[in-house]
């Protein structure tokens, strides 16, 4: 391939910094929105109440 | 470390061990139930934990092994894709394809701007087993070492899980996008033929 043509491929190409920018920012998006959710406020005080207890109880 | 101590960080994990939980399972029901369980047996095996060590991941290593043991067998199985043809998926070289003509000034910011929380949330939780706990622990901050003592699996394959895991969800992502004309994808111009 010439260097000119190869030139023409590659100068709409991402370079591997951009994508590399974008990727970040992509997982920065998936994590934020990933761990948007909280517990709910029963389950919070059963667990709560379980801790406090001094004896741990027993599971099936 | 003290009781108190003790009891105050284990509650401080409850949210990210419940969400984890629910994209586990995918039941709100199951999700409670394993999260429970994960306190109860941290309780029981308190005198295993090492003071100065990290409880987060402790914890999760728990609730890890418990999925594993009692729920993925009836965990709810949707349908899910095989991640066979995500691995050359480029979210990016996708974005620069179908908007040529795009009147923004950044159309992969309006992309990633316009993906709703809820769309994640459904792909994480689309994502197959063997990768999608990998990815929910990732998402969570843990590192490829820890991910990997938590799974049993060679960092090795934590990162190749997440490497394909991360494809899946642009591919899925950028699907859904497209679907909705959100964004970027609305304002490109006319694609050509």
């Amino acid at each position: 391939m010439s260097v000119n043509k190869w030139r023409a491929i590659s100068k709409g190409a991402p370079t591997a910094a951009t994508t590399f920018a974008f990727e970040e920012r992509f997982l920065k998006v998936i994590r934020d929105c990933g761990t948007s959710d909280v517990a709910p406020a029963e389950l919070r005080r059963r667990v709560a109440e379980r801790l406090r207890s001094d004896v741990p109880p027993t599971t099936a | 470390m003290a009781d108190d101590a003790f009891e105050s960080e284990a509650l401080s994990y409850i949210d990210a061990l419940y969400r984890t939980a629910l994209r586990m399972t995918r039941s709100e029901a199951d999700a409670e139930d394993l999260v429970q369980e994960t306190y109860i047996r941290a309780l029981r095996f308190r005198e295993q934990f090492t003071p100065g060590t990290n409880l987060k991941a402790w914890l999760f290593r728990i609730l890890t092994n418990t999925f594993i043991n009692a729920y993925r067998k009836r965990s709810r199985q949707p349908q899910t894709a095989e991640l066979d043809d995500v691995d050359e998926f480029s979210l990016y070289r996708r974005m620069s394809q179908e908007t040529p003509g795009s009147n923004s000034s950044d159309p992969e910011k309006e992309f990633l701007d316009g993906i709703v929380s809820s769309e994640v949330k459904e792909a994480l939780a689309a994502l197959p087993e063997k990768f999608r706990t990998t990815v929910l622990l990732d998402v969570e901050g843990f590192s490829y070492k820890e991910i990997a003592e938590m799974v049993g699996i060679p960092i090795g394959t934590v990162m190749s899980r997440l490497h394909r895991g991360r494809k899946f969800l642009q591919q899925r992502l950028f699907d859904v996008a497209r679907e909705r004309g959100i964004a970027a994808l609305r304002t490109s111009g006319p694609r050509p033929d």
